[in-house]
């Protein structure tokens, strides 16, 4: 197996170092603040507006082999409800929640 | 590594106020309430600057503050050791997918937490050392044209070298900015 780089390897270490307890209360302290972002509605209202067009919109200039990129499609499909903004690292979207 | 940090703000003091006190202190408040709304910094409380980029820091102004506002920049040193580069850094960016594999393993769910909430959980932790922070945004404002650069001919693979590049130092004291002047007023 090959042998883990020395910064994860050390936060791992660090991580299982922690007992139940203690990630508890630092997950519920990370949790505690209150999510009053826009809903996934409110949010997908303002990235189609900040778009064009959607997928990838290709125009070839003459002078140099330039693509204008209008938008650059993400990764996987959205799947989400009102209570599940997009953003999650797990499902692999390329972008956070708008600030 | 240097890199140039081009961070936007209010003219309230004028020039030589701001150009001792910048960068100023983005507050992240995620609590909001009847008299402070809500404010979600994407990486976090901290100064925020845009990686080599004026035509953010522009853009920043424009709509941020209302067309009225300067931009500083400064030289920034970013190195392996102070920053926690998702832009550069492979085994950052794993870090944070396997933080999550992680918290699952052991009964946490926690699929649903954005990349802020992540952050905040490794400072919780108090084994988050960095003194910045380094991502890229890839959903740009409309008028900021990301043009794609093709590898080769004949092939739609391409790059894109403007991208928007936001650095959070995390801290004042000790921040790695070697200059600091006033590059561009409104």
């Amino acid at each position: 197996m090959e042998k883990e780089t020395s910064l994860l390897s050390s936060f791992k270490n660090a991580l299982d170092a922690l007992n139940d307890a203690q990630l508890a209360e630092i997950i519920n302290k990370v949790d505690g603040i209150q999510a009053v972002g826009p809903t996934a509605q409110q949010y997908m209202a303002s990235f189609e507006d900040n778009f064009a067009s959607f997928p990838l919109k290709q125009e070839n200039t003459t002078s140099k082999r330039v693509i204008i990129v209008q938008a650059i499609k993400p990764v996987k499909k959205l799947k989400f409800d009102d209570t599940v903004l997009p953003g999650s690292i797990a499902s692999n979207i390329n972008f956070s929640k708008a600030a | 590594m240097i890199t140039r940090g081009h961070h936007t703000c209010r003219k309230d003091g004028g020039t030589d106020f701001v150009l001792k006190n910048a960068p100023f202190l983005a507050i992240h408040s995620p609590d909001g309430n009847a008299l402070q709304p809500a404010r979600l910094q994407f990486l976090g409380q901290g100064y925020y600057f845009w990686d080599n980029n004026i035509e953010m820091a522009m853009l920043w102004g424009k709509h941020h503050y209302n067309n009225d506002y300067f931009i500083i920049e400064s030289k920034i040193s970013i190195t392996e050791k102070n920053c926690f580069d998702l832009v550069g850094n492979r085994e950052h960016m794993i870090l944070l997918t396997e933080l999550i594999t992680w918290l699952k393993s052991r009964g946490h769910d926690k699929s649903n937490w954005e990349i802020s909430k992540c952050i905040e959980f490794l400072k919780q932790t108090g084994m988050f050392k960095f003194k910045c922070i380094r991502a890229v945004d890839h959903l740009p404002p409309k008028e900021y044209i990301q043009e794609a650069y093709a590898f080769v001919e004949n092939n739609k693979h391409f790059t894109v070298l403007n991208p928007k590049i936001a650095i959070c130092m995390l801290k004042m004291h000790g921040l790695p900015l070697q200059t600091k002047k006033l590059v561009y007023e409104s």
